[in-house]
């Protein structure tokens, strides 16, 4: 039997046998899993049924990179049946998506693009996550992008914003603190500021990740590579967050120069000491 | 539409001009866009680099960087689901010009793709000896359905040694790129994906169950293309690599 979802990790198939035989005590009794639905739309095969297994012994949550929410097309029908289709088959217990774009005209970006922050692009993504709970028969939770460029045009502040997408659509915020700490130092806001404006009931969950500076601008612009552990400095503002709205499902994320499954048990092991040490307090 | 996205469009494929009204002056502005330019491009290449893993091998990181550069610019797919990405890839190669000497290049691209669709293809319990031993007599008339994941291939030169020396690499592989036919299955039975040569005969075979004839065509067909071929050793040995599919199997 699996435990509540505490704190989590992305699933890696070089990590597949690891993930599936690791006990569910200590700090990883409620260790769970994230994948990327459009790593396994797909037939059959090992994917699949490695999926399957390790979903048998703990909870799975599935982070859609492909909807192109933001984008100006509506989200493609195929794509949501497959997800669907997985929804159905795994049982998330919790199903994201981005606030960001990635299809236009027959070709798939495989970024999550920006928009600005305007009546015209939010009328548009309410219009698609409608669309897509509908589909997928699940209430999603929206990230939160990294910024790199300072777009023009934006008549709302971020937090405004998804608060509003939020009340319009039913959908919940996945707050990804890196990606807040990343935005908050290429365009210069407070970090600290944008995550105490979040209301913590539309928080269902939170993710964390490593960044690293740009080859050719340094510090002046931070990329969310997910190459590197979580900086010290994201602990800190998600210490701060929790302490605030409580604990959530917490991911640790790690895409690039992935490293032996025991350290990021260590990662995600401090973000369920963290939780811990809030519910304690409360 | 909105006239942002269509400019970030533009500006994604270099036109960066019809982005300038969209974005705030700054100096970091173009680091910043160079940000999305890459990381588009590299999340494909990095597509391209585990779904042609033998391409890669046989040209190096850095022509095949430069390769899927080129092919990205032309073929920038439409499919989040990026184990699809490339397709035609091989098609491509076979036309690009700086790969016009290295012939076995997209003949090998095209079987690395065949790996990746047995890979992610559709499960199937495969069709037992002791199935075909039940129907009897009345075997020649079954038609059997190829396992889902089986491609066949027939080349004129070595393309199946020569891929299989470096995709499944043993002592005795031959990295020998001549003129002389050679068959090749690449299926997925169970969990992991298989590939083996084929005689012409097991390839007639095959390719006449891949066209729906029942088993006593597809016999008589590769005993044309093999006299004095031991058709139940063919037959048995075929079933027992998990070829075939119990499900078209008539239950009368």
């Amino acid at each position: 039997m699996s435990s509540l979802p505490t704190a989590g990790l992305g699933l890696k198939p070089q990590h597949y046998s690891e993930a599936a035989a690791c006990p569910a005590a200590g700090a990883q009794r409620g260790l769970w899993f994230e994948v990327h639905p459009e790593n396994y739309m797909v037939a059959g095969g090992p994917r699949l049924s490695w999926l399957e297994t390790v979903r048998a012994g703990r909870p799975l949550s599935l982070h859609g990179v492909g909807l192109s929410l933001a984008g100006d097309e509506r989200p493609d029908r195929d794509h949501l049946a497959r997800f669907r289709a997985l929804i159905d088959r795994f049982e998330p217990f919790v199903v994201s998506e981005h606030l960001a774009w990635s299809r236009r005209g027959g070709v798939y970006h495989p970024d999550l693009l920006p928009v600005p922050r305007s009546r015209e692009v939010l009328n548009l993504v309410c219009d698609h996550v409608d669309e897509a709970q509908q589909a997928l028969g699940r209430r999603l939770l929206i990230e939160n992008p990294s910024a790199y460029l300072a777009l023009a045009g934006h008549e709302w502040d971020e937090v405004e914003f998804l608060v509003e997408m939020a009340r319009r659509t039913g959908c919940g915020l996945l707050i990804d603190v890196n990606n807040v700490h990343v935005s908050a130092s290429n365009m210069g806001f407070s970090a600290e500021a944008w995550l105490d404006a979040v209301p913590g009931e539309l928080v269902g969950e939170i993710h964390l990740a490593g960044h690293c500076p740009d080859p050719v601008w340094g510090e002046a612009l931070l990329i969310d590579s997910h190459d590197a552990p979580v900086s010290e400095t994201v602990w800190t503002h998600y210490d701060r967050l929790i302490a605030r709205i409580g604990p959530r499902p917490t991911l640790v994320e790690r895409d690039g120069d992935v490293p032996q499954f025991p350290v990021l048990l260590a990662e995600q092991a401090r973000a369920a000491a963290a939780m811990n040490a809030v519910e304690a307090v409360a | 539409m909105t006239e942002f996205h269509a400019a970030f469009d533009r500006g994604l494929t270099g036109e960066l001009e019809s982005l300038w009204p969209h974005l705030e002056p700054g100096d970091r502005t173009l680091g910043a866009l160079a940000v999305y330019r890459n990381t588009t491009i590299k999340a494909r290449i990095d597509a391209l680099e585990a779904n042609y893993p033998t391409v890669l091998q046989m040209v190096g990181e850095d022509w095949f960087r430069a390769a899927c550069a080129a092919f990205v610019a032309e073929q920038p797919g439409d499919t989040p689901v990026l184990v699809d990405y490339g397709v035609g890839f091989p098609g491509w190669l076979a036309r690009f010009e700086p790969a016009r000497d290295m012939t076995y290049l997209a003949p090998c691209a095209q079987l690395d793709r065949a790996w990746t669709q047995a890979h992610l293809a559709k499960d199937a319990a495969p069709f037992e000896a002791r199935e075909a031993a039940a129907l009897g007599p009345a075997l020649a008339g079954v038609t059997a359905n190829l396992h889902p994941s089986v491609q066949l291939f027939w080349f004129e030169w070595t393309t199946p040694s020569l891929w299989l020396a470096h995709r499944y690499p043993s002592p005795d592989a031959s990295l020998e790129w001549r003129a002389e036919a050679e068959g090749l299955l690449v299926h997925r039975p169970g969990a992991e994906v298989q590939a083996r040569r084929l005689s012409r005969a097991e390839w007639v075979f095959l390719d006449a169950c891949r066209l729906n004839r029942p088993f006593g065509v597809a016999a008589a067909a590769a005993q044309t293309a093999a006299p004095g071929l031991d058709l139940s050793a063919l037959f048995a040995g075929l079933i027992a690599l998990g070829a075939f599919t119990s499900s078209s199997i008539p239950k009368d």
